[in-house]
């Protein structure tokens, strides 16, 4: 009876090794990419969408086979925690990703306090995350933290460029109010707005910040209009906040442009604004147009894309895609999964791809450390009628 | 001038607002002694409800707002049936079911709808002048609505039946049945009246504020903060409370940033808790 058991026990110890080692040798190496985004909460209308982009991009990248180093191929793997607008969540979120799922690279977040929440676990960490607006608050972006890197344009960098456009097409305006957030960035965005106009014949005549858990933006489209600016310049909003101060400022009686020096997605403002009330508008929001021959192979690739597996394209799929995108290539140019060596080799890269187009590493002046991705910003207009129009690109570098 | 007129203007749409989302609120507080945490995220669904109908049969937005009430209204009527009637008024439990409710709405929302932005279609579109004064019309209608439905809630409590059944029910709920009124069915019209007034708040904010799964949370901490200022069982204390909460959101933002009108009202609502806990208007509990 004893012999029988043992027999019994080889019998299923080696089976089960026979079926087991195969799959082992074949056993595909992967590397995580976390991603940081706010499923939950106020900010989850923008970057699910931002989820949603990595994901699509991880699946590009396995499906092309994955990506090389010394020879070895890697899948990339996403896996997602939800900061839930705080930054408790964030640090919660960032702990996990890090301690739990043993991600070395996180896409995201965007908002500033997420990302200095995140930041505090990271860094100790070594592990390389790809940021997006960063608002110059102190510790956000700086040689002290020599693994976060901002890889797609963000306010800072949209507000200059905006402001040039608004004097190339609209040469008669002389002033604007300026509204922004109330995330502790607007001491120093306000300023800077005023010193950026001031260069270009403009003068700040009204300065606005919105809580995020604004109910109604009427007070503060009031508070805005009421030196009457020629211009509402919204440094940054989402869509819905953006929809209710177009919508408020428009019923007031306020025909002047409204322009944007961020990514709003313009296509869902005209749908929820409405297409007269709209223009004119511009933002460095991008076109959904695959036939535009101005949009990048890359950004076509996304939109359809998105278009075939969610059924809709946002865009901060792109914000999402882009992440993955410069990560991998800054992984291949290593090939390494050191990613102090990953870090070293990113920041001294001479050109680097994005899903905007041809970029480079910069920031040096602006962050004191050249973790800056600095590609092209798109400048897309609503016109009357509610047609949403790629006008042009325009480069940004950050020195 | 401008920006006076425009903040008094400002101030009488916000008030209204706050008492149309408060009313339901109020209403299940003062007749259930109940704080229904769920209300904030009963008037998000009346107003994704709204929009499902009003986007996937083309119903027109008077037509959805109306069938989002009865829909919300029956939820309503389930929830007391299955729910709040075998709490037994007691708080924590009362509480955690409010939380089962928030979490099964939001993500039922989250996962028909999606994240996208969305918005109801207006009742009204355009503006209007009057007296001088340039108004959004969906604002307007939503002004009338709100002081249309206080004063069929307050008609209905004070001068019905049913309404002195539910004062009754409200007062004393052994002794009214006792008295031969049905308590169960008294408690669920009033959840459902509530749900119903909730819904159509949602309907008319979906509007004019998009909608998004947490457009509820800001509306009940409006709403607990007008409760609070107004008292249990005065709904006339509720404009008064409306107005007061109204004002302070549409005229502090105009000289102080942030989240400061909000940090006002509720330290003014935590004054009334300390110094008269009854409320403004009304009665020791």
């Amino acid at each position: 009876m004893r012999i029988k058991k043992l027999t019994l026990f080889v019998i299923v110890f080696l089976t089960a090794t026979v079926m087991v080692l195969p799959s082992l040798a074949f056993a595909q190496k992967k590397i995580k990419i976390g991603i940081l985004a706010a499923l939950t909460g106020p900010f989850a209308s923008a970057e699910i969408h931002q989820r949603d982009g990595v994901v699509m991009a991880v699946d590009w990248y396995n499906e092309k086979g994955g990506i090389t180093i010394k020879g070895e191929k890697y899948l990339l793997e996403a896996v997602t925690e939800d900061h839930k607008c705080t930054a408790e969540g964030s640090k919660t979120a960032t702990e996990k990703l890090v301690n739990d799922h043993k991600v070395k690279f996180i896409a995201g977040a965007t908002i500033t306090y997420i990302n200095l929440a995140a930041g505090a676990v990271t860094e100790p960490a070594k592990v390389i995350r790809a940021v997006n607006y960063v608002g110059f608050r102190p510790g956000e972006l700086t040689a002290q933290t020599p693994y976060t890197f901002k890889v797609n344009p963000t306010v800072p960098e949209g507000i200059a460029p905006a402001l040039d456009y608004l004097v190339e097409k609209f040469p008669k305006v002389k002033t604007f109010g300026t509204i922004t957030p109330d995330d502790g960035n607007q001491p120093i965005l306000f300023p800077f707005c005023e010193k950026e106009g001031k260069q270009r014949g403009l003068k700040q005549i009204s300065t606005v910040p919105w809580a995020h858990d604004t109910v109604d933006f009427y007070p503060k489209m009031t508070q805005l209009l009421a030196p009457k600016p020629d211009v509402v310049f919204v440094v940054h909003a989402f869509e819905e906040a953006l929809v209710q101060m177009i919508k408020a400022a428009r019923e007031m009686g306020m025909k002047g442009p409204f322009a944007v020096a961020s990514y709003e997605n313009p296509y869902d403002i005209v749908d929820m604004a409405g297409k007269d009330l709209t223009p004119p508008f511009f933002s460095h929001g991008w076109s959904h147009d695959v036939n535009d021959p101005q949009l990048t192979p890359e950004m076509k690739e996304c939109i359809k894309t998105a278009e075939a597996k969610m059924g809709k394209f946002h865009n901060w799929n792109l914000w999402g895609w882009n992440e993955v995108m410069v990560i991998v290539q800054a992984i291949e140019k290593a090939q390494s999964l050191d990613t102090t060596v990953i870090a070293n080799t990113w920041r001294k890269m001479d050109s680097i791809k994005t899903i905007y187009g041809p970029g480079k590493m910069g920031g040096e002046k602006t962050y004191g450390i050249k973790n800056a991705v600095c590609s092209r910003l798109a400048i897309t207009e609503v016109l009357p009628g509610g047609v949403v129009k790629h006008v042009k690109w325009t480069p940004y570098y950050l020195p | 001038m401008e920006i006076f007129t425009q903040t008094v203007v400002n101030g009488i749409v916000l008030s209204s607002i706050y008492i149309l989302v408060a009313l339901g609120f109020a209403l299940i507080f003062s007749v259930m002694q109940i704080l229904n945490f769920a209300h904030g995220t009963i008037y998000m669904a009346g107003a994704y409800v709204c929009y499902y109908l009003a986007s996937s049969f083309g119903l027109p937005p008077w037509a959805a707002i109306l069938i989002s009430a009865v829909v919300l209204a029956l939820f309503g009527v389930f929830l007391e049936r299955f729910g709040f009637r075998y709490l037994e008024n007691d708080f924590n439990r009362t509480l955690m079911f409010s939380l089962v409710i928030i979490v099964f709405l939001q993500t039922t929302a989250d996962i028909t709808v999606g994240p996208y932005v969305k918005r109801v279609p207006s009742v009204l579109h355009g503006v209007t002048t009057v007296a001088g004064i340039t108004l959004s019309k969906e604002r307007l209608i939503t002004c009338v609505i709100t002081v249309c439905l206080l004063l069929a809630v307050t008609f209905l409590i004070r001068k019905t039946a049913l309404g002195r059944q539910m004062l009754a029910v409200a007062q004393d709920g052994d002794a009214a049945s006792l008295q031969g009124i049905n308590v169960h069915r008294v408690a669920a019209f009033a959840l459902g009246l509530s749900s119903a007034l909730a819904a159509v708040a949602g309907g008319l904010m979906g509007s004019i504020i998009m909608l998004n799964t947490y457009m509820g949370d800001a509306m009940l901490l409006r709403a607990i903060t007008l409760v609070i200022i107004a008292g249990i069982g005065s709904l006339g204390g509720l404009f008064v409370s409306g107005l007061i909460v109204g004002f302070v959101d549409a005229v502090l933002p105009i000289f102080i940033g942030g989240s400061g009108s909000a940090v006002v009202a509720f330290s003014f609502a935590i004054l009334i808790l300390v110094i008269r806990p009854q409320g403004l208007f009304g009665h020791e509990i």
